[in-house]
């Protein structure tokens, strides 16, 4: 069963995979996806790092988003 | 090189840009004007974290990025982080008093009528990152990083290493990462026994360890010229001392009202002392995906990012993130920023505990925790950012947000102002 189950994922992982290249655009279609703003995880600088820090220590979840870094004894 | 055989041979400002732009890959750093390069670039700020009636952060964070002419890149971050204030130490909020020892053993304090805090929280942290990332082929980069964090009580040191795999034409990356980090705990006054009486001061001398192993999996997909869309999963395992040295459980009678710790044969230091010293489990597995979506409008950008995450502590959590990013002239930009977050309960926590419950406990050495974080909670936060970009790139910013806690337990009701200014110059 177990193996059933890692084989369906497998198998969406590629069909997603698959999927991906009818996505997309041209090299040249990159004039908005190549500005800071729209890239995922560094769009808003120090903020995702600092809120981090702030979650991290008032709420049970982390991660997620990248690795921890750094570690803290907050929590 | 392909971009400087493209600058040399058009040489056109805005043609060589623009071809930069179409070259940049997907999950590398954003794209820079010509003439900043060559240059590292400086984001900066200052974080001034302030909880009503308890904490207090001033965090400054200075990173500079390079990027070399291999398409390699170097990023290094130094944080120093200031707390003082008040935090939560466990017990209830009672009408009857009660009396605690300060974590060092040397003195005691009584509260009643309000949560209790132990106001005796100062601690100054410094952190360093280091992060390299390098192309071996083509659609192929590698990233390697270390992180060290030290504090008065807490030190901890890290390393990663990934793989970046762009496919479809650079519109799929493809990201596995691995990390490791090893944490030594050093508690003022000691570690205490978990379970006992906090009057008894039975503490363990020398310092505790606790090692985080990470895997991440994830995948960046541009849907459209429009939209840009990441997904994350993330295992985490640690194995060690988790438990919180400075917080307590209060035992309670069956009125709800704190019990004296002589009765159960421990020290007398006054009234309503029977707290116990809270006993986490030895190990964590927490599961996690994130999905981000970024959408530009002809001028405003949307970004949404939703997290669910599940540990075998028993506590599942979701956190919804929604910003919008109103583009003005001359550069200016203002942010509304709206952040949800839930957490369920952890299976070992309690407000409180009555005799009886101390008794199995005791018995089975399970755990038990009333840190109000690993209850049940419901955070708000909300705020907006505004900044204004100049040609050269630099650019300077304030965020004001509202942070809002609410849960079960007295102490979980917490509001916070969040004030941060930041400032990106290059050089």
């Amino acid at each position: 069963m177990k193996r059933l189950m890692s084989l369906v994922a497998v198998m969406a992982v590629l069909g997603a995979l698959a999927g991906c290249q009818n996505l997309g655009v041209q090299p040249w279609e990159r004039d908005l996806l190549a500005k800071p703003v729209m890239t995922p995880g560094a769009a808003d600088g120090l903020d995702d790092a600092l809120d981090d820090h702030i979650y991290f220590s008032k709420e049970a979840t982390s991660g997620g988003r990248g690795f921890g870094g750094g570690g803290c004894g907050c929590n | 090189m392909k971009k400087t055989l493209d600058r040399k041979t058009l040489d056109g400002k805005k043609l060589a840009a623009g071809l930069a732009a179409a070259t940049c890959s997907l999950l590398g750093q954003p794209v820079m004007a010509q003439d900043t390069d060559d240059a590292w670039q400086f984001d900066s700020a200052v974080l001034y974290y302030s909880e009503q009636d308890r904490v207090t952060a001033v965090e400054p964070v200075v990173r500079g990025k390079k990027q070399f002419q291999d398409e390699s890149e170097l990023e290094l971050k130094l944080t120093l982080d200031t707390l003082t204030g008040a935090s939560h130490n466990g017990a209830i909020t009672s009408d009857k008093p009660q009396t605690f020892t300060s974590p060092s053993g040397g003195s005691t304090y009584e509260v009643t009528n309000e949560v209790p805090l132990d106001d005796a929280f100062k601690d100054t942290r410094v952190a360093a990152n280091m992060q390299y990332t390098r192309p071996f082929t083509r659609t192929l980069r590698w990233t390697g990083g270390l992180n060290f964090s030290n504090e008065y009580d807490f030190t901890s040191l890290g390393l990663n290493a990934g793989l970046l795999w762009d496919l479809n034409n650079k519109n799929t990356t493809l990201t596995f990462g691995l990390a490791h980090e090893a944490d030594t705990i050093d508690p003022v006054g000691g570690a205490p026994v978990g379970l006992t009486f906090q009057t008894e001061e039975d503490k363990t001398d020398g310092t505790e360890d606790r090692s985080i192993n990470d895997f991440l999996f994830g995948v960046t997909q541009v849907i459209n010229r429009r939209w840009i869309m990441q997904f994350n999963y993330n295992l985490s395992v640690s194995d060690g001392y988790h438990t919180d040295p400075y917080k307590v459980v209060t035992v309670v009678d069956a009125n709800g009202d704190p019990l004296e710790a002589e009765s159960f044969g421990a020290t007398d230091i006054g009234a309503g002392d029977a707290q116990i010293f809270e006993l986490r489990p030895d190990s964590r597995t927490k599961n996690a995906i994130y999905w981000e979506n970024r959408y530009h409008f002809n001028r405003d950008v949307l970004a949404v990012g939703y997290r669910f995450m599940s540990d075998d502590w028993g506590i599942s959590s979701h956190t919804v993130d929604v910003k919008y990013r109103s583009q003005f002239d001359n550069g200016w930009y203002l942010q509304p920023h709206v952040r949800w977050y839930d957490q369920g309960e952890a299976d070992f926590y309690r407000e409180s505990i009555t005799a009886a419950e101390l008794t199995d406990l005791q018995n089975s050495e399970s755990e038990v925790s009333a840190d109000y974080r690993l209850g049940n909670l419901t955070d708000t936060t909300y705020g907006f950012k505004v900044g204004k970009e100049w040609d050269n790139n630099q650019q300077l910013s304030l965020r004001v947000e509202s942070f809002t806690q609410s849960g079960d337990s007295d102490a979980s009701e917490l509001d916070a102002l969040i004030t941060q200014v930041g400032y990106t110059f290059y050089w």
